[in-house]
């Protein structure tokens, strides 16, 4: 059986899509494990202020706030120090890691981290 | 002589600041927007002189976690107020009621300085509670409203927004000596 030139570039390109679907990251879509959640800090809050995940998921905080600020968990099990302007950082969920947290410099900037059902 | 409401108003909250009486005050109201820098960064510094006296005396840990707060976020918005003046090639203009705040905070720090143990907590809390009221006040009410440039303007707003974060702080610290 003979595959002429235009069925073959046709087929390459279609397992190249399906390579590019397979390797590109999840970000934010609620489906899967190893997605990242995104918080951005600013104006003294976290945002989202609750967030759901899984275990392998991460959880990345980026501070677009005026000031330094901190994602420490209530049991201290996890904290991030000193967040600066426009730096961030993150955690890797868990079953450890599954609490809530504030920020240590502004105690009443606090977040909720609970796990999908 | 015959005093305006708004004056009035204003002069409340300087003599909250200096919990002195003030006669003749002139009208906060009226600085222009280098002199209202000029009142903020001299208020956000006198606030990190006392966060700084505060670490040198306090062993209270609620105490001193509100001062390192302090001085971190005091010193971050001086920075965003200096680098934004760097932009408009603007330079803050000294005034009456940063004269009056510096003299003021001279006098409390000389009185705190004299405080040891749970009466220096005491004093420092309280102090920071009545001086984020009032600073606040005069930001929300006198400043902000008058600023004319928009974007000293906006980062006033945002300011106001952390300073009304270590009121509430403030409030909180100093329930937790009672």
């Amino acid at each position: 059986m003979f595959i002429n030139r235009q069925q073959l570039i046709a087929t390459i390109l279609t397992l190249v899509g399906l390579v590019a679907i397979l390797l590109i990251p999840n970000h934010g879509v609620a489906e899967g494990v190893g997605q990242t959640h995104i918080i951005e800090i600013r104006d003294l809050n976290f945002f989202p202020a609750e967030i759901k995940v899984n275990p392998g998921d991460t959880v990345r905080w980026v501070n677009k706030d005026f000031v330094p600020h901190t994602a420490t968990a209530n049991n201290r099990n996890w904290d991030s120090r000193l967040i600066g302007i426009n730096n961030q950082w993150e955690l890797v969920i868990n079953g450890d890691t599954i609490e809530d947290y504030y920020c240590i410099y502004h105690p009443n900037m606090k977040g909720v981290i609970s796990l999908n059902k | 002589m015959k005093v305006k409401s708004k004056l009035l108003q204003v002069s409340f909250a300087v003599v909250l600041i200096s919990g002195c009486a003030i006669a003749g005050t002139q009208n906060p109201a009226e600085l222009n927007d280098l002199e209202i820098a000029h009142v903020a960064y001299t208020a956000d510094n006198i606030d990190i002189r006392y966060a700084h006296l505060a670490l040198a005396i306090s062993n209270n840990p609620a105490v001193r976690e509100f001062a390192e707060t302090m001085v971190r976020d005091h010193t971050a918005v001086n920075q965003q107020a200096l680098a934004l003046l760097y932009k408009l090639k603007a330079s803050p203009v000294d005034n009456f009621l940063s004269q009056q705040l510096t003299v003021q905070s001279e006098q409390l720090v000389n009185e705190m300085k004299q405080l040891s143990g749970a009466e220096f907590d005491a004093r420092y809390a309280n102090n920071e509670l009545a001086y984020h009221k009032a600073v606040n006040g005069l930001v929300e009410n006198s400043f902000i409203p008058n600023i004319e440039n928009m974007q000293v303007k906006a980062l006033f707003e945002k300011g106001l927004t952390i300073f009304k974060a270590h009121e509430r702080h403030a409030e909180t610290m100093t329930s937790s000596l009672k």
